[in-house]
């Protein structure tokens, strides 16, 4: 019998104005903040996340907190560590912060693949994201992070750095 | 039981191409040899909203060629000018500078993405070509040219538009398959 490589995840519940679920997808409309509950367990190790988005009219980052319980991780026990390509310019940079990057919103219609590693398991947790925004058109942004706390979550909150975007998101467990 | 799985097949409804030969196979991808273009009709549907494509490739004689992509629907190639926008990030042994954004009447990788050195693997993730909105694109590949290479890139498509297809051109004959998955919702 043949075994899908993953599984689609149908949060427990979501919150955040704007916020809504059809059916697994997650649809977010001019969204400040968007509080994802009940998607990671014992089931699976590792998590996909696809988002398309578009923000309303600022050049955002899209961050992110891990939450249990319905309570986010905010301390600053996320490292992040970026790779920028736009027009000839190529940089990176590391940095110690209160949550983990996991794309970038500007302009028109972008979207990240946020892979998730071991968020329900009682250890760090690392991220890494690759994105397309529509920044001067066209922008690369890829992102790894890591949180340092052995906790194990069941939910993500996902907010943008500044202003507000609009879009739906889906969440799929990879491996156990 | 039911299929809960993470990636949806999506059989093109049919295939177009020039060269010696392009077919759908029993998995519903499509096997490919000796084309020049190459187009794949009816695989966005309004069913998904984002989509995987995976391309594993060769060149059919000495050298590399790049890729051209343009979206289409019923077959129809869009060429609009200047609605294709793709910002490239080519790491190449120690030099990763060769960075570069163009605005054209297609998805044009700047740096050239199937190389005749070996197979070359390139991964699309494609979000809301269906949708009535633009289309953004992101590839990440494994080149063949000097042994590993990095032709990476982001495009953006300026043209709210509903898509069913995509179409490649290729200045010199590959060989290989694609497949185009869609996200289950």
């Amino acid at each position: 019998m043949a075994i899908p490589m993953g599984e689609l995840i149908t949060p427990s519940s979501v919150a955040g104005s704007g916020v809504s679920l059809s059916g697994a997808k997650v649809v977010f409309t001019a969204a400040t903040t968007i509080n994802i509950n009940g998607v990671f367990s014992a089931t699976h190790d590792t998590y996909l996340i696809v988002v398309r988005m578009k923000p309303a009219s600022l050049n955002p980052n899209l961050q992110a907190r891990l939450r249990v319980s319905g309570t986010d991780a905010t301390a600053s026990n996320y490292t992040r560590q970026y790779l920028v390509a736009g027009g000839t310019s190529v940089s990176g940079g590391r940095s110690t912060e209160s949550y983990a990057t996991v794309g970038f919103a500007s302009g028109g219609e972008g979207g990240s693949h946020v892979f998730i590693y071991g968020p329900a398991l009682a250890q760090p947790t690392a991220f890494r994201s690759v994105c397309v925004s529509a920044f001067a058109d066209a922008y690369i942004q890829d992102d790894a992070c890591t949180h340092s706390l052995s906790t194990a979550y069941d939910g993500i909150t996902l907010y943008p750095s500044s202003d507000n975007i609009t879009g739906a998101l889906t969440i799929y467990g990879l491996s156990q | 039981m039911a299929n809960t799985g993470m990636l949806v097949s999506m059989k093109p409804t049919s295939v177009d191409h020039s060269g010696t030969s392009a077919s759908v196979n029993n998995n519903g991808g499509v096997d490919f040899s000796a084309v020049t273009s190459l187009s794949l009709n009816g695989v966005f549907t309004s069913d998904y909203d984002n989509y995987l494509m995976v391309i594993n490739a060769i060149k059919d004689v000495t050298g590399n060629v790049t890729l051209g992509t343009r979206l289409s629907v019923g077959g129809v190639e869009d060429s609009t000018a200047n609605s294709y926008i793709m910002q490239s990030l080519i790491v190449s042994g120690t030099s990763y500078t060769n960075g570069n954004r163009t605005t054209e009447n297609t998805w044009n990788t700047r740096s050239p993405v199937i190389a005749n050195a070996g197979w070359n693997g390139l991964t699309y993730h494609i979000y809301g070509p269906y949708l009535t909105q633009p289309t953004a694109i992101r590839a990440v590949t494994g080149i063949a040219t000097s042994g590993a290479y990095i032709a990476d890139a982001a495009g953006t498509h300026n043209q709210s538009t509903s898509y069913d297809g995509l179409s490649f051109t290729i200045a010199s004959s590959i060989t290989g398959s694609v497949h185009v998955f869609g996200y289950r919702e």
